[in-house]
């Protein structure tokens, strides 16, 4: 326990703790006037004459995003997040870990610390509530489908809190998981069958050890773990329900990862990241950003709402940001030809769930999205929120490996906090 | 990578010399046929493992099951210790307890770290003795980019003289101590203007608290402890665990013979009857191969491509997928595969830092992994394979994974009608014990 901290009695907790986190993480970095922050007057250079629409709960979301506009009233968004990083590399690490790069450490993603806080070890978390121990046999962290790369999402805290990246695609006839489905379409009996084999094929004597690690990598296999990848176990109403290209005949890949993050849930998986990439539109921006902003439309609704209806929407975190946002004035200039550049200085956010209240909005932008005007919120005080939410201390010590026991708190307490954390949000 | 026709030819002629073992079936007879002394092709895949970090091609077991040499085994020593690829497999072990790794907590800085493994690397080859390794380590001073064994003095956690302490005695006696701070509290770095190089220097102060006496410590008083920590360390290298008294003995002596040298104490270690010893309960002890052997084994026989990265958030360093694990120098370089299958952090530079034991999530990865399923469609589906007949194609997956021909009860159950399919062979044979671990 942080030594600082010894004497200061904890706050009771006044809500339950959520047990699940999905993350929706749009690699490149979306437009915040084209999704959450929409300022349809503004010059036709920043906005390109498109409209906004009012949503259920009286704000205002862009054009592209009718389901969300609908259902609203499950999640906020933040209209001035804020950081100084436009590189991806570094806007990514900061957006994940809530560190500045640099300083020859690699801090852990928000992934590894609230999944490694849920499971026992030596790594465990000091702040564990009881009741949100994960004992399932899937890790406690999954990554669909390709991990971010660039940096390691578990930072120092090692292999052992390192996530699942499923690879494959979910929206493929079979969701091959790497490692949990075996590849090549085989059957139940046909998995059984070639284990059986396996363990009469090897020459040597038996030992224990290497039994053991084989017994429990085949209950992962052959369990109710893999089922969970098993999408034709869901209604075919409720594939669709996420989302399928313009003529119906395929399923969007995104919309299928956060099917399988739904079902995640249910398994109890603490933390699931769906790194969503394509929204690097540097050119022809509105060209190539009408299909992925509406196919993300039609998934994240659908998750909210099926999350809400199945009762887990209360439990579960659901975030949804990238690294930055765009440049506001679009860039027609070639090679740009109507590109956006990155942005990190004001852009947008959702958070649903777990606590966090819907229909509300956090900040404020100028008139087109150029500076924060109200509120600033960093991604310390982002992430923050979601660690506070999920019953993990943010100002706690980090979980201690040996050789970092001087590192801590788990924000950086070298950032100053402009306007703190998602308080008045929170349930 | 294809796999040429010359190979699968040579590796066919390996069948009819080795056909006694065909015949085969009792596991003792495979693995130790000569009253419990281990096979021939299982010697040379062992010699080939512990040396070059490799397993042989079938070309190489057929050429040492068929020399008719009383000194083969002495004559396939001589010629890996020789090899590139023994300079390669040692430096990386060196680097290991060395902490050669650019970013956190050690701290080297890349440019500092290529270098240093060049010249770890080149010791290795050149083959110098342990005391001169130590004192150069110790005596030099100067720029990290320019002479490379200052790296010495800059690889530690903490750059305290207790810290230094710890690094260094961990390095060349084997006992992670702060006892000997006093050696080290005038060793001092100062910045360039040259992006992060660093001159190691000493401050001044009395000649009894520097590097040069901790030397004369270590060829004096300490010398038993400084002779037996690379005599431990190669004990742990080939049978995964320290030497006892009596053999801790018998091989510090060898050591002492061969003038402090790693390739006479590993002469030395292979002639003896332990190493000829049969697999099982009291024979070779079993050990999986390390992370970057094994990569290097999967990549080699099904020319699949590596994907390394660097977990630092800054420089972010990367290699050419071809790039052998085994000749990654910086430890803070690496890959989901690497991390996966225990790979040490080189943080600490003790023994136990590299982790071989097997885990869930490994076999889970072997038996699933889909990018290994592709990796086995590419080796079967390469056209000199595809043309093969069945058993032959069992044949040769069996000598390319394991060293040795199928038994018959072996080809039988592999049998053309059983429908098996060569890649399901290849599977099979990837996750048997006998592929995974040095036996």
């Amino acid at each position: 326990m942080n030594t600082n901290k010894q004497n200061k009695a904890p706050e009771p907790a006044k809500r339950g703790f959520a047990k699940s986190v999905i993350e929706i993480w749009l690699w490149g970095g979306p437009c915040q006037l084209e999704t959450f922050d929409p300022k349809p007057d503004a010059p036709h250079d920043y906005n390109n004459g498109l409209k906004s629409i009012k949503s259920a709960s009286g704000f205002e979301l862009h054009e592209w995003l009718p389901e969300l506009a609908k259902c609203s009233n499950l999640y906020s968004i933040i209209r001035s997040m804020t950081h100084r990083y436009p590189g991806h590399e570094t806007a990514t690490y900061l957006m994940q870990t809530g560190r500045n790069p640099g300083g020859g450490v690699t801090y852990p993603a928000l992934g590894a610390l609230i999944s490694s806080s849920r499971v026992k070890g030596p790594g465990k978390g000091n702040s564990v509530q009881s009741g949100l121990l994960y004992e399932g046999d899937l890790p406690p962290f999954v990554i669909l489908t390709h991990a971010k790369g660039r940096f390691s999402e578990v930072g120092f805290l090692g292999e052992a809190y390192a996530p699942l990246v499923t690879g494959g695609r979910a929206s493929a006839k079979r969701f091959e998981v790497d490692g949990i489905v075996p590849p090549g379409g085989l059957t139940r009996e046909q998995i059984i069958d070639r284990f059986g084999r396996a363990s009469r094929i090897d020459r040597l004597p038996p030992d224990a050890e290497f039994e053991a690690a084989g017994a429990a990598a085949r209950e992962i296999i052959l369990g109710k773990a893999a089922e969970t990848f098993d999408l034709t176990r869901e209604k075919e109403q409720t594939r669709k329900r996420y989302g399928t290209n313009p003529a119906g005949t395929s399923y969007t890949e995104i919309g299928q990862q956060l099917l399988v993050a739904r079902r995640l849930v249910e398994y109890g998986v603490p933390y699931i990241s769906i790194n969503y990439s394509g929204w690097d539109s540097h050119k022809r921006h509105f060209e190539t950003m009408n299909r992925p902003t509406h196919e993300m439309d039609k998934a994240v609704s659908a998750l909210l709402q099926d999350l809400n209806e199945r009762g887990l929407l209360d439990s579960t975190i659901v975030w949804l940001s990238g690294e930055f946002g765009r440049v506001p004035k679009v860039d027609r200039q070639p090679p740009w030809n109507g590109g956006r550049n990155h942005f990190p200085r004001c852009f947008s956010a959702l958070v649903a769930g777990g606590g966090f209240k819907g229909g509300q909005v956090v900040g404020e932008s100028d008139e087109t999205t150029d500076h924060v005007k109200e509120r600033p919120v960093t991604p310390q005080d982002f992430l923050g929120s979601i660690m506070e939410l999920a019953g993990v201390d943010p100002d706690d010590r980090l979980p201690n490996p040996m050789w970092l026991k001087e590192y801590g708190p788990v924000m950086n307490p070298k950032v100053k906090s402009q306007c703190g954390r998602l308080k008045e949000i929170y349930v | 990578m294809a796999i040429s026709r010359r190979a699968f030819l040579a590796g066919a002629s390996a069948f009819s010399i080795m056909e006694g073992l065909a015949s085969a079936a009792s596991n003792a007879r495979i693995f130790a046929p000569n009253g419990g002394q281990a096979a021939e092709f299982l010697i040379c895949r062992r010699l080939y493992l512990d040396i070059c970090g490799r397993i042989p091609t079938p070309e190489e077991v057929n050429e040492y099951v068929a020399s008719r040499s009383t000194r083969k085994r002495e004559n396939l020593v001589d010629k890996l210790l020789e090899s590139d690829d023994f300079a390669d497999y040692y430096a990386m072990r060196y680097c290991d307890f060395l902490r050669v790794k650019s970013e956190f907590p050690i701290n080297l800085w890349p440019n500092a770290v290529y270098v240093y493994h060049h010249w770890i690397r080149d010791t290795i080859r050149r083959d110098m003795p342990w005391n001169e390794f130590a004192r150069t380590l110790l005596f030099s001073r100067g720029s990290n980019f320019r002479v490379p064994q200052v790296n010495f003095l800059r690889a530690a956690a903490s750059r305290t003289p207790e810290g230094l302490s710890k690094a260094v005695s961990t390095s060349l006696l084997l006992e992670p101590t702060e006892k000997y701070a006093k050696y080290f509290s005038r060793v001092r770095w100062k910045k360039t203007r040259e992006w992060k190089e660093e001159i190691v220097y000493l401050d001044d102060g009395p000649a009894d608290a520097s590097p040069e006496a901790f030397m004369a410590e270590l060829e004096g008083p300490l010398a038993p402890q400084f002779v037996a920590a690379p005599v431990q360390r190669v004990h742990w290298w080939i049978y995964g665990s320290l030497a006892k008294k009596y053999e801790l003995e018998r091989w510090a002596n060898a050591f002492r013979k061969g003038g402090y040298r790693l390739k006479p104490l590993l002469r030395y270690v292979f002639s003896q009857t332990d190493y000829r010893k049969g697999p099982g309960k009291g024979g070779f002890p079993a050990r999986r191969m390390d992370a970057e052997v094994l990569d290097d084994v999967l990549c080699t026989l099904t020319g699949a491509r590596r994907d390394f990265g660097s977990i630092a958030p800054e420089p972010y360093s990367f290699l050419p997928p071809t790039r052998k694990s085994v000749l990654v120098e910086d430890g803070s370089i690496t890959s989901a595969f690497l991390i996966l299958f225990g790979r040490p952090a080189r943080d600490s530079g003790l023994l136990d830092e590299r982790n071989n034991r097997i885990t869930a999530k490994q076999r889970l990865y072997l038996y699933n992994s889909s990018k290994l399923w592709r990796d086995l469609g590419r080796l079967v589906e390469c056209k000199d394979f595809a043309e093969l007949s069945h058993a032959d194609q069992i044949r040769e997956l069996y000598m390319r994974f394991l060293s040795r021909p199928p038994v018959r009860d072996e080809l039988f159950y592999f049998d053309e009608k059983n429908n098996i399919g060569a890649r399901d062979v290849a599977w099979f044979l990837l996750n048997s014990r006998e592929f995974l671990y040095r036996i």
